[in-house]
C-alpha cells in the first residue's frame, strides 16, 4: 500500500511540496549570495540575459578600470580605539565589497601576493580608483536587492491567501 | 587643465551614466525606455554637478 493511499489526507503531498518550497529556498538565497559575488548572476539563472550580461559587463567593466587606474580594495583599521581609525575608510571598504567576487580576488591578491594586481597608494588617481570600486561595489547591492523585489520578495495571491489563513 | 583634471572630469561623466544607466536597466524591460530614463536621469545629474562647481567656483572667489 502507497503513502498516498494509507492518508486520504494527502500528507505526503503536503510533505513533498514542503521540502520542494525548502529546496527552493535554498537555492534562491544561493542566487542572491551567488548574485553577491558575480554581478548580474542570478538574472542570468533565471533567462534574463540581456539584463545579466548588462550588469556583468558594466560592473565589472568599471572594477576593471579602477584596477586599471592601480586602485585596490584596502582592509581598513576596524578598532574604532586605534588612532589609525576611520570611518569613511570602513564605509568606503563595505561599500566596495559590493562586487565581492572582485573585491575577494583583490584582498587575495594582496594576501598572498600574487602581483595579478599592482595598486601603488601614493598614485594620484589611487582615490579616484578607489571610487570606481566603490561605485561598482555599491550599484552591485542594487542589483542584488532587485533581483531579490523581483523573484523572492513578491509572493503569489494564492500564497500569501494561504499563509493568511493557515 | 592637466591630465589628472580631465580626468576627473571624464570620471564623473562616465560614472554617472554607469549609475544612471543601471538604474534604468533594473527599473524597466524595454531599451528605449531605458534610454530615455537614463539621458534625462544623466542629464539632471550633471547639471547638477555643473552648478555645484559654479557655486563652489564663485565662493572661491569671495
Amino acid at each position: 500500500m502507497s503513502l498516498a493511499s494509507r492518508n486520504p489526507c494527502g500528507s505526503s503531498t503536503k510533505g513533498n511540496a514542503r521540502l520542494e518550497r525548502r529546496l527552493s529556498v535554498g537555492s534562491e538565497v544561493a542566487l542572491v549570495v551567488g548574485s553577491w559575488l558575480v554581478p548580474g548572476l542570478g538574472f542570468l539563472v533565471k533567462r534574463n540575459y540581456w539584463r545579466g550580461v548588462a550588469i556583468f559587463l558594466l560592473l565589472n567593466g568599471t572594477f576593471f578600470l579602477g584596477l586599471l587606474l592601480h586602485g585596490t580594495v584596502l582592509v581598513p583599521e576596524f578598532a574604532y580605539s586605534s588612532p589609525s581609525f576611520n570611518i569613511v575608510s570602513v564605509l568606503t571598504f563595505i561599500g566596495q565589497m559590493g562586487n565581492s567576487g572582485a573585491s575577494l580576488l583583490c584582498l587575495a591578491n594582496d594576501h598572498w601576493n600574487w602581483r595579478i594586481i599592482r595598486p601603488v597608494e601614493s598614485d594620484p588617481w589611487f582615490d579616484l580608483a578607489s571610487l570606481y570600486l566603490l561605485v561598482s561595489g555599491c550599484m552591485n547591492y542594487f542589483c542584488v536587492c532587485n533581483y531579490y523585489d523581483r523573484y523572492l520578495g513578491r509572493q503569489e495571491p494564492g500564497e500569501k491567501g494561504a499563509k493568511e489563513s493557515a | 587643465m592637466t591630465t589628472n583634471g580631465w580626468l576627473h572630469i571624464g570620471s564623473s561623466l562616465y560614472l554617472g551614466f554607469v549609475v544612471t544607466f543601471l538604474l534604468g536597466i533594473l527599473e524597466f524591460d524595454q531599451w528605449k525606455p531605458i534610454w530615455f530614463s537614463t539621458l534625462r536621469r544623466w542629464l539632471k545629474l550633471i547639471g547638477a554637478l555643473v552648478l555645484i562647481g559654479i557655486a563652489v567656483e564663485l565662493l572661491s572667489l569671495w
